[in-house]
């Protein structure tokens, strides 16, 4: 049975510095405790600085007694997170979890391994042997990725505002139209 | 006017001697409940390890099932005696060192 009381905590103590943490947790649906999604930011000065990275967390059953699952739900070129499925390698996920740690601070590992990877213990071996062979290739794939996959920016929106519509407004429109730039234009035309 | 004492009952209120107040492991006070025990007090007693750190003795058994390491510093888990406390003297907090913290054993021999 998961502990419900440390997840609640876990969950207040995760909002309370959000602003100055770079880290974000939120329920998916506010009656499952056990499925999160959180987001961290780019680290400053690597090939991911200036994305958001969404991460799909799921708490099992004994949690805090085993580690939880983590994986990227946004695209990442990383020679520990596979560029296939998001899947992480990461010791503190796996055998080196221990129930002092939390959500906020593996998130916060998280954002420390985009920071420093670790190549002789790949996810992907793809990226990892393109980190250590072509370090500038990794460098502008990384960023590439970045900027295609984690922008906070919608794709679209640009287009949007070049017509004149507010960027509330055009970031609502998208957001329902599940970023579908031809409804979302539609929406607003039928507004205006 | 003249009273006579009957009898009379000594209360005494009680508080675990730790330094920080919540379980490293559920994150609640230590005097208060562990997951799943009955009630605070004696139902959810707090422990400590040779390492110094302390947890609520349901909390760290669960964990032990896992792997006999202190949740937080990683050494190996000895179940040590309650530190003794710390001598009083106002304005300086020394920090706990492992030899406050006999291991069960060494606690339950006589001393020489």
């Amino acid at each position: 049975m998961a502990d419900i009381n440390r997840i609640k905590k876990e969950l207040k103590d995760c909002a309370k510095d959000s602003e100055t943490s770079g880290l974000e947790v939120k329920l998916v649906d506010e009656a499952n405790l056990l499925h999160w999604k959180g987001a961290i930011k780019g680290p400053i000065g690597t090939p991911y600085e200036g994305g958001i990275f969404r991460i799909d967390i799921v708490l099992p059953s004994d949690y805090p007694f085993v580690p939880p699952k983590m994986k990227y739900d946004t695209k990442i070129w990383h020679p520990n997170i596979s560029s296939e499925s998001g899947a992480i390698c990461l010791d503190i996920l796996k055998n080196e979890w221990s129930p002092a740690l939390t959500v906020r601070t593996a998130l916060i590992s998280l954002q420390a391994l985009m920071s420093a990877p670790e190549p002789d213990d790949p996810q992907d071996a793809v990226v990892a042997k393109q980190y250590k062979e072509s370090h500038d290739e990794y460098c502008a794939t990384a960023k590439f990725w970045t900027e295609t996959y984690a922008s906070p920016k919608m794709p679209g929106l640009d287009m949007l505002l070049s017509m004149g519509f507010g960027e509330e407004k055009a970031k609502a429109a998208l957001l329902k139209c599940d970023m579908n730039v031809d409804a979302a234009m539609e929406a607003l035309l039928s507004e205006a | 006017m003249k009273i006579e004492v009957k009898n009379w009952h000594a209360v005494a209120s009680w508080t675990w001697t730790t330094e920080d107040d919540v379980c490293g492991i559920c994150h609640m006070p230590l005097d208060g409940c562990a997951p799943g025990a009955p009630g605070p007090g004696d139902d959810s007693t707090v422990v400590w390890g040779r390492c110094t750190h302390y947890f609520h003795l349901m909390c760290i058994n669960t964990w032990l099932h896992n792997k006999n390491t202190c949740p937080i510093c990683r050494r190996k888990w000895e179940f040590a005696s309650a530190p003794k406390p710390a001598p009083a003297t106002p304005g300086v907090v020394r920090n706990r060192q492992p030899a406050d913290f006999p291991t069960e054993e060494a606690a339950e021999s006589p001393d020489a």
